[in-house]
């Protein structure tokens, strides 16, 4: 097992319908990449590049393979858990990530939904601590789901009272 | 509540003299085009000027109760903050050539929210008044009756005299001032008549001989290192950075502008140890300190605390200080011998490819590119001898950087959270990168190409122990301030 893997007690998957949901957003990024290049194609074929509208598609073909292949993989690499002292998230293909985050170090919880989250019913919590750096997103949970978990991490941030 | 009370005003006067002081050039502009509608505009302009700043000073309140700050502005929309002492990390009194003439100074609060607006600026009071106000804000106690408290029981940690600071500018950052200046020279060259140019001719310059050029060159290198040694006295000027009482630190510093920031131990979350390699050599170093309140405005570093220049000795005995228990004569572990391939290739890469690229577009000259790379490998050696990193007695040490080296010293009961991440190239090394992130913004410190294993040893030191036990003193400070404002 990878070293940079989650403990074995209890690391969680997201729901699986979020596969849906990066599929969309790798797409998005594609068309938007695709539209932004357009203008400048003129200006690429004078300079010996390929002729007008060939990079448009290509870069909207490109997109749609990694749309179809990345998510899944990233999906069956992205885990986490809800530990003792704190929460850990696990995930990154290419560049692997371990993140942790001591429930009292929480300092608020957002609940945002995309597009296609809203259509799926899925949410995703960012959870902030008062470093403006270590955002911390989870995402593609059921909609009770990410209620109970961010009640829990809330309760679990005012916790720790020792004297 | 507290006395509700105005700012000086003084404010008026800065307000509308920042105003026209911005606009002389287009106003003179105008009055030399038309005089009469320039009279006009003008004295419509500054009616609407002078009721505008009379009427935001009238408008703006502060008052402080012992709990909270509070500030009361705006004309039209009012806008209301308020600031819980125990949310304020840190509080600054600044004082322009300005506000010196009248015996006033602005006072700055920083609270842990990084730049999203959560400081708040009084930006004129009386001397007195500003001093007062920081002491109460700092302890967060009841306020104080009477004058400040006086200075006689600071003791000083580092006084820093004007040949020391030359020294800090002619090694540190201020060495780009000259840029800046010759940037905005260039900039209004374009504005000077052309008559004064017709007399230069560069051409001269190359008939001089190699002996003048060399002596231009080198009052050129002079005038650069005056300028930044020049910068660093006036930046830094009358450098003073005492200790307070109740566990503050006091930094008082500038020539022309005065700024001073005042600094709560338990607020430090992180202090940065810079050496460049030019004081690496001397056996100097600049520190810094990071509290959790950040100016939003990254420009003016006034806020934070910032010792320019100091003997390693002077180092480690400034960190006993700030964070008691910190063991920084402790050797690092250095990262292991893999890392020495990884940061080798890092630097050495970019150079191949762009000697390459070099070489396939102008082949006979570029291939000289290919000069660059045994420097760059010697600068990833470099790079690799500077990492190192140490774990314990509730701090954590990071130490990074080939020509620039950062050591970052944060007490574990900062951190926030942490990251591991790890590229497929280190994966296949065993090794990873550990990022812990503290309040206060700018890089989080990080352990670079350390071994894995050891790493999650740190990670688990991090999650559990000395983090809570900070947070349970924090909650314990605040339910003892509940205590004393209710009974």
């Amino acid at each position: 097992m990878d070293a940079l893997d989650v403990a074995a007690d209890g690391p969680r998957r997201l729901d699986p319908r979020v596969v849906a949901v990066w599929r969309g957003k790798v797409l998005w990024n594609a068309v938007v990449a695709a539209v932004v290049v357009w203008p400048f194609q003129a200006m690429i074929h004078l300079y010996g590049g390929p002729r007008k509208g060939v990079l448009s598609v290509a870069i909207l073909v490109l997109g749609a393979v990694a749309a179809w292949c990345l998510p899944p993989v990233n999906y069956r690499r992205w885990t986490y858990a809800v530990g003792d002292s704190a929460v850990e998230l696990c995930h990154g293909v290419v560049v692997r990530r371990r993140k942790a985050i001591p429930y009292f170090r929480v300092q608020h919880i957002d609940i945002s939904q995309g597009p296609i989250d809203r259509r799926l019913g899925l949410h995703e919590l960012v959870i902030h601590t008062a470093s403006a750096a270590s955002r911390a997103k989870l995402p593609g949970l059921m909609a009770a789901d990410a209620q109970a978990l961010r009640k829990l991490l809330l309760r679990r941030s005012g916790v720790v009272d020792g004297v | 509540m507290g006395v509700a009370r105005r700012l000086h005003p003084f404010t008026v006067l800065d307000q509308i003299g920042l105003v026209i002081w911005r606009n002389v050039l287009p106003v003179a502009l105008v009055v030399v085009a038309d005089r009469q509608v320039a009279v006009a505009l003008i004295s419509i302009f500054t009616t609407i000027l002078v009721i505008r700043a009379v009427a935001s000073w009238w408008r703006f309140t502060y008052s402080f109760d012992g709990g909270e700050l509070r500030i009361d502005q705006g004309i039209f929309t009012r806008k209301h903050r308020t600031i819980p002492v125990d949310r304020i990390h840190q509080v600054d009194i600044v004082a322009t050539f300005r506000h010196r003439l009248f015996g006033l100074a602005a006072v700055r609060v920083h609270t842990a929210a990084t730049g999203s607006g959560a400081e708040a600026r009084l930006s004129a009071l009386s001397r007195g008044d500003a001093e007062r106000l920081r002491h109460d804000l700092l302890a967060g106690g009841t306020p104080a009756v009477g004058p400040a408290p006086a200075a006689s029981t600071d003791d000083v940690l580092v006084r820093l005299g004007m040949g020391k600071l030359a020294l800090a500018g002619v090694t540190g950052a201020q060495l780009a001032v000259v840029f800046t200046l010759l940037f905005s020279v260039l900039r209004r060259l374009d504005d000077l008549p052309r008559s004064w140019f017709d007399d230069l001719h560069p051409e001269r310059l190359v008939d001089a001989g190699p002996g003048a050029v060399a002596l231009g060159l080198f009052v050129v290198v002079l005038v650069w290192l005056g300028a930044a040694a020049g910068a660093g006295i006036v930046v830094d000027g009358g450098f003073v950075l005492r200790r307070g009482r109740e566990g503050t630190v006091h930094l008082r510093r500038g020539l022309l502008l005065r700024r001073e920031a005042s600094l709560a131990f338990h607020r430090v979350q992180a202090v940065r140890i810079e050496q460049s390699l030019p004081r690496r050599v001397l056996g100097l170093a600049s520190v810094r300190v990071q509290s959790g309140g950040t100016p939003s405005e990254r420009k003016k570093a006034g806020g934070r605390i910032v010792v320019p220049i100091l003997s390693e000795e002077e180092v480690q005995r400034l960190l006993a200080t700030l964070l008691p228990g910190a063991d920084l004569p402790s050797p690092l572990v250095p990262a292991p011998p893999a890392a020495r391939r990884r940061a080798i290739i890092r630097t050495v890469w970019p150079t191949l490819v762009a000697a390459a690229l070099l070489t396939a577009w102008r082949p006979p000259l570029g291939a000289l590119a290919f000069l660059v790379v045994p420097v760059a490998a010697l600068a990833g050696d470099m790079a690799y001898r500077g990492l190192g990193h140490a774990a314990g007695r509730g701090f954590i040490v990071a130490r990074a950087g080939g020509l620039l080296r950062t050591t970052a010293v944060v007490p574990m009961a900062k951190v926030q959270s942490w990251s591991l991440t790890s590229s497929p190239f280190q994966r296949r090394l065993g090794l990873a990168t550990l990022h812990v992130h503290v309040a206060g913004g700018g890089r989080a410190p990080a352990v670079v190409d350390a071994d894995i294993g050891r790493l999650l040893e740190v990670t688990a030191l991090l999650t559990n122990g000395p983090a809570g036990a900070d947070e349970a003193q924090v909650r314990r400070r605040l339910r003892e301030r509940e205590a004393v404002t209710v009974g």
